[in-house]
Order: structure tokens, then sequence, then C-alpha cells
């Protein structure tokens, strides 16, 4: 996660330096960088998310640290740290005992399919667009008649395509 | 007045707010397939296209309301409704996906696909909020930390599909005048029948519920012993529903919906009357119910809260107030 997100920060200064000097559009290979960058930066993402679930087991809420008067945590003979375990919840003590593993299982496997089967159809459509490239921009029309606050309010919104549908 | 009554009126209006608004879009998914053509389907889409979002907006809050101020409810009843839920959000998840992807491809399979898909999850979504409905009426089995020991077939009885049924038939009937107000032509004309059809259906399957209610769930007309005022919402519902056929008949359909809007009101507010003080009500052991002061955060959590609820309101009130007012009338463009 941490490699990834110093990868991304160094690709970026490149290119901008690139760009600075105005041959960024001639480094092909760099162009293919960013294309496939896509997927590390999933990977980052959840790698990211797996990192805070898992590092604060076994705690689901961290109980708070006995600290010192300057306000530090205080440290045991062993160098651990000191806490009132009563203040935190633990994931064994937090796990629903009405919610059998049975149907957690099914549940995974329901959100997997959703994911698996809606990626797949996002890859199709997107591919269809992307060969159907984009269609020439039509002349946005007058909206500025009407008066009033509530008037001006809707004309701000007054797109009729949502965000997927604009590029199209 | 204390903070925990005030959650427990601020939770039925959010209730309230999410059946009337979503209600009329998911009876819109229901009625959906009795358009024929391409252009009609689209158009049936597109009447709810820039509103339904912002109308399942209320039953996040809800559900995010109820965690932050009655924790304890919250967890049993997520973890007892687990697999219902679960249902649930497979099938809002694909209601929302089938208004995003069906215009996309131009393919009679493609859309004939994801058609059914509106089609299904609007269906299976309201049998399912009946069937939740019913069962909060009726109590669920719990142990004394407030845990549900029951299982999934404890939760579709008789009495929880009957409700599930007479939701969906409210809801068509919701979606329906929603769409005549929506729609012109020969749409119009054909969807004027089916409100007919979908208010008679509504009308047998209340009256069996109102009847099947009175009998079996006593619980349901005690607390009209404290609170008089609540018979005036059963003579409103009545109303209500009454005054639908009439406007129909004379087109004042805008009226009709109000009265369908109202029905809808009106009976929330009487599951609420109906459980109070209870968010849960335990089936087995009246002890072991939650009840809005058992069940309830922190006073200090229920301030803040209410601060924040005082704050975001507005908000929410003023973004839907310009989204109505900016797509009012007729759908005239096809946009899904």
């Amino acid at each position: 996660m941490v490699a990834i997100g110093m990868f991304f920060i160094a690709a970026t200064v490149l290119a901008c330096w690139l760009r600075v000097r105005g041959r960024l559009f001639e480094k092909r290979w760099l162009m293919w960088v960013f294309v496939l960058a896509v997927i590390p930066a999933f990977a980052g993402n959840e790698s990211g998310w797996v990192a805070a679930e898992v590092g604060r087991q076994p705690w689901i809420v961290y109980p708070s640290l006995e600290r010192t008067t300057e306000g530090s945590p205080k440290l045991d003979e062993a160098g651990q740290f000191v806490y009132d375990e009563s203040q935190g919840l633990r994931t064994s003590d937090g796990v629903s005992a009405a919610v059998s593993a049975g149907q957690v299982l099914g549940s995974i496997i329901m959100f997997a399919a959703i994911y698996i089967l809606l990626f797949v159809i996002w890859i199709y459509v997107l591919h269809q667009k992307i060969s159907h490239g984009p269609e020439p921009v039509l002349a946005e029309s007058d909206s500025t008649q009407r008066g009033g606050a509530l008037a001006a309010a809707s004309s701000w919104m007054e797109h009729h395509d949502s965000l997927t549908d604009s590029q199209e | 007045m204390d903070y925990q009554l005030i959650w427990f009126v601020l939770l039925r209006i959010l209730l309230a707010g999410y059946a009337i608004l979503d209600g009329f879009d998911l009876g819109v998914g229901i009625l959906h397939p009795l358009a024929r053509s391409d252009e009609e389907r689209r158009l049936v889409m597109s009447s709810i296209g820039p509103i339904w979002d912002g109308n399942e907006v209320w039953l996040i809050t809800f559900g995010g309301a109820l965690f932050v101020a009655f924790p304890e409810a919250y967890a049993t009843i997520f973890s007892a409704f687990y697999t219902p839920f679960m249902l649930l959000l497979f099938c809002l998840i694909f209601r929302a996906v089938s208004l995003e992807f069906r215009s996309k491809v131009q393919s009679a399979v493609w859309r004939r696909l994801w058609d059914f898909a509106f089609f299904a999850a609007s269906l299976v979504a309201s049998f399912l909020f009946g069937v939740t409905v019913a069962n909060g009426l009726l109590g669920i089995p719990l142990n004394e930390r407030g845990e549900f020991i029951g299982g999934i077939h404890d939760l579709l009885g008789p009495y929880a599909i009957l409700v599930g049924l007479m939701t969906v038939a409210m809801l068509a009937l919701h979606g329906g005048l929603f769409l005549h107000l929506k729609t012109a032509g020969s749409l119009q004309k054909m969807f004027y029948r089916w409100i007919w059809h979908a208010w008679g259906l509504y009308l047998v399957l209340w009256n069996l519920v109102t009847m099947y209610t009175l009998v079996k769930v006593p619980r349901a007309t005690l607390n009209f012993e404290h609170f008089p005022w609540a018979i005036g919402a059963v003579v409103l519902n009545v109303l209500a529903i009454a005054n639908i056929p009439r406007c129909i008949f004379l087109r004042k359909v805008g009226q009709a919906f109000l009265s369908s809007s109202l029905g809808i009101l009106c009976q929330v507010t009487l599951v609420g009357v109906a459980l109070f003080p209870n968010l849960v009500s335990a089936s087995n052991n009246p002890d072991y119910s939650l009840t809005i002061y058992t069940a309830a955060s922190s006073e200090k959590t229920l301030g803040i809260m209410l601060v924040i609820a005082l704050i975001g309101m507005p908000m929410v009130l003023s973004y839907t107030v310009i989204v109505y007012w900016t797509f009012r009338g007729k759908v005239s463009e096809s946009i899904y």
C-alpha cells in the first residue's frame, strides 16, 4: 500500500516534469504505465482497508490507554500498553449471537456474486462506450428566462443526463 | 418530552417519509411491465429517474438514526432480520442498477432482462417491507439479553405474508396514481384502468389485514387507552382510502395521490402507537422487550444527534423541494 502510494507520487512528479518540458505525450511507455495504474490504485485501496481491519484485532472498539501525567501512554514491565479491558469491545464479544455462520457465508457469497456480475457488465458497457467514441457536444439551451430563487436553483441542475451519460 | 420520545417520533417521521416517497417509486417498478413498448417503458422509468435515489435517502437516514439513537434495538433488529435484509439489499441494488444500465445497450434481450430485474426487485422489496412491519407488530422471540432466538421460519407466518401482499397492492396503487400524474395519452389511459384494479385489490387486502390484526394482534389497539387521538388516525385512514375512488372517478388524481399518502402516514403512525414504548417487542416474554428507554444511547448522544437533525432536516427538505420542482409536470423525455 505504501509502496504503491510512493510509486504514484513518483510517476506523477515525472509526468509533471515531462509536461513542463512539453514531451509528456511522446512517452508512450509512460502513457501505458498510467493505463495499467488503475490496478494498483484499487489494490492500494483494498490493502489499506485490510490493514485497518486486521490491524485492530482483537478489538472492535479500542479501550483508551492509561496515560502518565505528561500525556504519554503508560507501559508495564513487559513494555506493553496499559488499558482497562472493560473500556473496549473485543471482536469475540461484539459478534452477533443471532446470526449463524451459514447466514454470514450466504451473504458473502451473495455480495461476491453481485460484484463479479456487475464488474463483468461494467467492463462490457465500458468497452462499448469507448469503442463507440464521444458524440459532438450540442449547444446549451437558454434556461435563464424564469425568475425566482427556486427557478435559479433548478436551472443549475437542469442537465438531463446522469454523470455516466454526459460523455456519450 | 424527553430525548428518547423525541427520537421515537423522529424515527416514525423518517419511516413515514420513506414509505410515502420511495413507496410510489417502488409502485412504479411494480407497474413497469404494464407498459408494453420500449418507448413507454423508458417514460415510466424516467418519471422516477431524477427522484428515486433521493427518496431512498430516507431509509438510510432511518437506519443511521436507529443505530445512533437506539443501538440495542438496531443490533437486535438487524441480526434477527439478517437474511430478509440481505435479500432486501439484493433487491435495492438491482433496482438501482437496472435503472442505470437499461438504456446503455441497444438490444431487446438486454433491455428485457433489466426490465425484469426492475420489476422483480421492486415487487420483492415492497413485500419484504410489509413482512418486516408485520413481524415488528407481532413481536419476535428474544432472550433476556435482547438477542433474537427464533429462526427464519418465525418471520414468514400467515400474518406477515398477508401484510406483505397488502403492502405490494398499496404501493402499486400509490405508484399508479403517480404514473397517472406523470404520463399522458394512451399510456395514461392504461394506468387509469390499472389504478382501479390496484385500489380494488388493496381494499380487499386492507380489510383482511385489519380483521386479522383486530382478532389476532391484541396489542395493536391496546395503546388506544393511553392515546385516544389514535382513533382519529384510524378514522383518517378509512376516509383517505375511501376518498381515492371518488377522486379517481372525478379525475382529481393529484388529490387521490395525497389521500394515498395520508393513508400511508396514518398506517405508519398506528403501528408506532401500537409499538410504543417498545422498539422491539418480545413475543415470548414482555419483560425482554426493548423499549425506547432500555435501548437508547446516552442523553448526551441523543442531544448531539438532535442538533445534527435540526441542521440536516432543512437541507434535505430544501433539496427535495428543488428536485421535485425542477422535474414537475408530465415526463416527456425518456432518459432511461
